[in-house]
């Protein structure tokens, strides 16, 4: 017996106790300093109870129900909903300071009918079978002008004769113009990006022509609720705007957003993709981000009210009372998601989207994959990824963002790894320690 | 020793739940899982 190489054991932040979590064994303790040190030492010291949560095991035993939850990972995956996210245009209204496709090549002004049916096409071959919904995306989706309006007008119409579900990512500033055009479609969700209080979210994403956003996506986002949308209002975070996160919040709250039920929010990090004009020196890691927050929230925690974040696996721990299910790969693409364009290319996710060099196939004017290329980024998961097999963190994990490690490293099959036990520490305090 | 499993609320609960949390990728978020 001995202990188990997927504990992951460390001491919550400021406090003296210690937590234990293995997410094969779906258990998790808070323990005494002197708990963890019998756990890291000699395990024939430990108490029974250790033996019967998974924390100290027999090796072989623990390898055989290892390879039976990733059968059962990979079962499950397959029959998951898949997400196309289709762009119709790159061309942006905005003029954001991080944008990370600021790079990418122009596109005509609207959309050809033949290239929307060509990508039906391509769901009702390639993806016949597989239950799926689709995500507009940019550039930005929901630009004005009619001859642009009226070739996603046919797109829609498409989606709604195929009964399948639209979401869309959209910088909110033309979105009323396009209710009606939706109301024909099954609406999923309304992704919109607001960057702060008024003052700071026209600093970071003003229009292409300087004029200030702020109030117009918060009259659309409102009118979204009204017609019953679910919105989920993305924060891009960084150093610049951090501190005013509590002054959004209040502003949520006391719009009364955050009481009602169609309403969600994600913190997004302001990060180096591709392209991003970002100065550095504003770009948090994500382990300083969270450390960050982590601060925020104690000194303001109505921040919990506007956004609850995930500190790994503790806010579902704390809302679940129980561990998920173990994650042998973080990276949908090719597997879950798809990303198709105006122009007839396929990319394996949102983040090679556009990306020169990154397709992996035509939808348009044929259907055409590199099947070697879709083979590497399937592949992916924490058993083919070297350096995950050696790590206690790779089922909190999953291996992190194939696009990230491929652009790191030069290899997709590199970890793109994420500070999960910093992360346990931070979220063990503010959610479980009490 | 203090358990943070609670047995009666156990869910079964999906790969696909796990991922939403562990990468904050929501139905149409952008960069939800390479961040």
């Amino acid at each position: 017996m001995q202990a188990s190489r997927f504990n992951i054991i460390s001491r919550i932040k400021d406090s003296p106790d210690y937590f234990v979590i293995n997410i094969l064994s779906g258990n998790a303790d808070i323990i005494s300093p002197g708990e963890a040190r019998l756990l890291e030492g000699d395990s024939a010291l430990t108490p029974n109870e250790f033996r019967q949560k998974g924390y100290i095991v027999d090796p072989v035993q623990e390898m055989l129900q290892y390879r039976l939850k990733y059968i059962d990972f990979i079962e499950k995956r397959e029959q998951e909903e898949v997400q196309v996210f289709f762009v119709p245009t790159y061309q942006c209204n905005f003029s954001c300071s991080y944008c990370y496709q600021s790079e990418y090549p122009e596109s005509p002004a609207s959309l050809s009918s033949k290239v929307t049916d060509a990508f039906f096409n391509f769901l009702e071959t390639r993806l016949k079978g597989r239950k799926k919904y689709i995500t507009l995306f940019g550039g930005e989706p929901f630009l004005g002008g009619k001859s642009y309006k009226d070739s996603l007008a046919y797109f829609i119409e498409r989606c709604a004769t195929s009964d399948i579900e639209i979401a869309a990512v959209t910088n909110g500033y033309h979105l009323d113009e396009y209710f009606e055009m939706l109301s024909a479609a099954r609406v999923r969700e309304i992704q919109l990006t607001l960057d702060g209080p008024e003052q700071m979210h026209n600093l970071r994403r003003p229009h292409k022509g300087g004029m200030p956003t702020f109030k117009r996506i918060v009259e659309n986002l409102e009118k979204c609720l009204a017609l019953g949308y679910s919105v989920n209002l993305r924060v891009v975070v960084d150093r610049e705007n951090i501190n005013e996160l509590p002054a959004l919040a209040r502003f949520a709250i006391e719009r009364g957003w955050t009481s009602n039920p169609n309403f969600k929010t994600q913190l997004g990090r302001n990060y180096e993709l591709h392209y991003c004009q970002s100065a550095k020196g504003k770009l948090f890691t994500r382990l300083e981000l969270y450390q960050e927050l982590h601060q925020l929230i104690k000194i303001h925690p109505e921040i919990l009210e506007f956004h609850k974040p995930a500190f790994s696996v503790s806010k579902f721990l704390a809302e679940n009372g129980s561990l998920p299910e173990p994650l042998f790969d973080s990276c949908p693409a090719c597997k879950s998601e798809w990303a198709l364009d105006f122009s007839g290319k396929v990319y394996s996710c949102t983040a090679t989207v556009g990306k020169p060099g990154e397709e992996i196939g035509t939808f348009f004017p044929e259907i055409q994959l590199d099947d070697k290329s879709i083979s590497f980024w399937q592949e992916r998961d924490t058993l083919h990824i070297e350096k995950c097999a050696a790590c206690n963190l790779q089922l909190a994990c999953g291996g992190g963002c194939g696009s990230v490690a491929k652009n790191q490293f030069g290899n997709l099959l590199a970890p793109d790894c994420r500070p999960v036990k910093e992360l346990l520490e931070l979220g063990m305090d503010l959610y479980l320690n009490s | 020793m203090k358990s943070l499993i609670k047995k009666s609320k156990k869910e079964k609960v999906n790969a696909k739940v796990q991922q939403a949390q562990c990468c904050a990728k929501t139905s149409s978020s952008p960069a939800g899982c390479h961040d």
